[in-house]
């Protein structure tokens, strides 16, 4: 795609932040891993240009281990209420309801922690709207057999992208539904010939052992029944990273800032899911010490297939009254393994 | 040094208003104590003492952000001229760390060592207070929920007569009873159920629940039901389920926390295939049942050489080969019966 979106990021030099950041993280009983963060989001996010112009993170160390205090916190307070019987059976209930909360000050703090061009961004979703998007409307896609995902999808990224705001300025972005079917009968048909075929070889396995004398055995049995297994959950995470890199594209295609400015992605589903694997496994085979190579690798593939198309002046994007961040929803998110940061 | 002498610095960039994204490019100078971003055509951009100027911290090569304190920022490559302003400032010390340089090497044999460490001795105390706060009710729900879902994949109803399930309740309560004070407030419960392929096996849950097969109930002499209760009572007292998964957990934790984040598939290898492996028992925990198993069975005044029959049973039906013991989360049956034997001799 066009030279508009850059990444500058070079595996050397983050292996050298990165490997500082897993000592110290490492010295201080985990409590650097907060400031190791910050300059993880701040070397990515800077060495990403658009149009020229870097995004940059701007939380701080203290504020993100406040905010996982306080979750670390609320976790221990949760193990020890749900000792009483009572609370036990409500206690779950409540965080349910919590989660929407959770997670749209998670988005908001992140908005409001990142810029581009010296303009932060912000989110302003409401509950209600996360309440709908992340649990009543896919609980209820559970009656269609999950058939009525795409719906789900759709609705989680209207919540996401059209409550974002750089400076005064929207996001906006919907798209027919026919792109999201689209992506999902892809995605969910690549998984089941996967899945036949890892079925297939386990019967012809149990066959084998069926003809030998006393080579069906429990033991043999779960052996055998394990490696198929491994390649239908394998087949489920490609599926998913699929789905994921060609919705990508749907919503990146479809967005536009301040009515004017589009953006566009291209990236190939097949690419993501090769970089993913062979990252996985170089990763597991050094012992992990590749991690910074493979997270650069990917950073690096994503600019590549992103695109700019700035409409007019960029100078103009003015900056809105800045309201006060709280890491706490963010810190959850961080555990959780969950980022829904700009994910670019 | 004099004045004079400092006002030769300066260095090109981009200046950045405050409040908008609107940016020139310009020239930062230093004048005596003071610094100036002039733009090309020579305007007065911003200007203030250098000690009221927030520098950024040094990472990589990236430029360094000059913010000046009316929301200016000018961004600049020249890392000397932020260097020479630096002086005063601490040194980068993070940065002169981070440079790539053989010192790294130290830092990777310092990092595999810490997470050894962390692994070998922090994980274990860590799943350890984990079990020592888990509720009780959260155990039992657990073993609520997969028994449902046991009954629902691979268990069928019992064809066990009132008599046989008495006479194995009898054994329990026997078993329950030689256990020491401290641990009989667990809420143990007999259940019985038939198994698709007839196999004589038992099943320990978390909370206390253990599942005990109608062949082996009907199949088997009363010793040899007692050792393999008294072996499912021993995953149960010395909570291997509760510690298998939050092991898994704890290493799903450290890493995220350690290395950050993975980025796709990797993450869920970490997370949901460390869990599913940690379904299993390990041949340590068969083992250490093995052995809490023996003991329990004679305190209660079982033969213990009653497991090693359920093994050579186990084995015959199996014709012998098991496959590699390495494959397994199981020891194999011979290498079971001979430290099974071992242990009967030693007592």
């Amino acid at each position: 795609m066009g030279k508009n979106v850059e990444f500058h990021g070079k595996a050397s030099e983050w292996f050298g932040i990165w490997i500082v950041n897993v000592v110290l993280t490492i010295l201080t009983i985990g409590i650097y891993s907060a400031w190791a963060k910050v300059r993880r989001n701040q070397y990515f996010y800077r060495n990403t240009t658009f149009a020229g112009r870097s995004f940059d993170y701007h939380a701080t160390g203290k504020q993100i281990l406040i905010g996982r205090l306080i979750v670390i916190a609320g976790l221990i307070a949760y193990s020890l209420l749900a000792v009483i019987p009572l609370l036990a059976v409500l206690l779950p209930i409540g965080f349910i309801v919590l989660f929407p909360f959770l997670l749209m000050r998670s988005l908001r703090f992140n908005a409001r922690v990142s810029s581009w061009s010296g303009v932060r961004f912000n989110f302003n979703g409401s509950y209600k709207d996360a309440f709908v998007a992340y649990l009543l409307v896919p609980f209820l896609t559970f009656f269609t057999l999950y058939l009525a995902w795409p719906f789900a999808e759709r609705v989680q990224r209207r919540y996401v992208v059209n409550n974002h705001t750089l400076g005064r300025s929207n996001f906006h972005f919907d798209s027919s539904i026919g792109p999201f079917y689209a992506a999902f009968f892809f995605a969910v048909s690549l998984f089941m010939i996967a899945a036949v075929v890892a079925m297939s070889t386990l019967t012809a396995q149990v066959a084998g052992l069926a003809q030998t004398e006393g080579g069906l055995t429990p033991d043999a049995l779960s052996s055998a029944g394990l490696l198929p297994l491994v390649g239908v959950i394998a087949a489920g995470f490609m599926a998913v990273t699929i789905f994921k890199a060609m919705v990508r594209n749907i919503v990146f295609n479809a967005t536009i800032l301040d009515g004017r400015h589009r953006f566009g992605s291209n990236v190939s589903p097949l690419a993501v899911t090769w970089i993913a694997v062979s990252n996985t496994a170089l990763v597991l085979c050094s012992l992990g010490l590749l991690l910074p190579w493979a997270q650069i690798r990917l950073a690096r593939y994503f600019a590549n297939h992103t695109e700019f198309m700035p409409e007019g002046s960029l100078d103009d994007f003015i900056a809105h009254k800045q309201a006060e961040a709280t890491a706490i929803g963010d810190a959850y998110t961080d555990i959780e393994g969950v980022d829904f940061g700009i994910n670019i | 040094m004099t004045d004079e002498e400092k006002t030769r610095e300066d260095a090109r960039g981009w200046c950045y208003s405050a409040g908008t994204s609107h940016r020139v490019q310009g020239v930062v100078l230093q004048r005596g104590a003071w610094l100036r971003v002039m733009s090309e055509d020579r305007a007065l951009l911003a200007e203030a003492p250098v000690e009221d100027i927030e520098l950024d911290k040094r990472l990589g090569d990236l430029p360094r952000k000059l913010t000046f304190p009316d929301g200016t920022v000018f961004e600049t490559e020249d890392h000397a001229f932020v260097l020479s302003l630096d002086a005063n400032k601490p040194a980068g010390f993070l940065h002169e760390l981070e440079r790539f340089h053989p010192r790294l090497i130290a830092f990777v044999l310092a990092g595999v060592l810490g997470v050894w460490l962390i692994y070998r001795f922090v994980l274990e105390g860590f799943v350890g207070v984990a079990v020592f706060m888990t509720p009780q009710t959260l155990v039992d729900g657990m073993d609520q929920g997969t028994l449902q879902a046991l009954d629902v994949s691979l268990l069928r109803a019992t064809t066990l007569s009132q008599t046989e399930k008495a006479d194995a309740q009898a054994i329990f309560a026997d078993l329950l009873a030689a256990l020491p004070d401290d641990e009989r407030d667990r809420d143990f419960s007999l259940q019985f159920r038939q198994m698709r392929g007839s196999t004589p096996n038992a099943l320990a849950l978390p909370g206390g629940t253990i599942i005990l097969t109608d062949s082996l109930a009907k199949g088997f002499d009363r010793d040899v039901v007692a050792g393999v209760l008294g072996h499912e009572i021993g995953h149960v007292v010395e909570d291997h389920a509760l510690r298998r998964l939050y092991r898994s957990l704890g290493i799903f934790v450290l890493i995220s926390l350690v290395a950050g984040e993975t980025g796709p598939i990797l993450e869920d290898i970490v997370l949901e295939g460390n869990v599913l492996l940690s379904l299993r028992y390990s041949r340590d925990q068969e083992a250490e049942a093995d052995r809490f198993g023996l003991r329990l069975s004679d305190a209660a005044g079982y033969d213990p050489a009653g497991l090693v029959t359920f093994f050579e049973a186990l084995s015959q039906r199996s014709g012998g080969g098991t496959g590699a013991e390495w494959l397994s989360t199981h020891p194999a049956h011979e290498s079971r019966i001979s430290e099974i034997e071992a242990l009967i001799d030693a007592n």
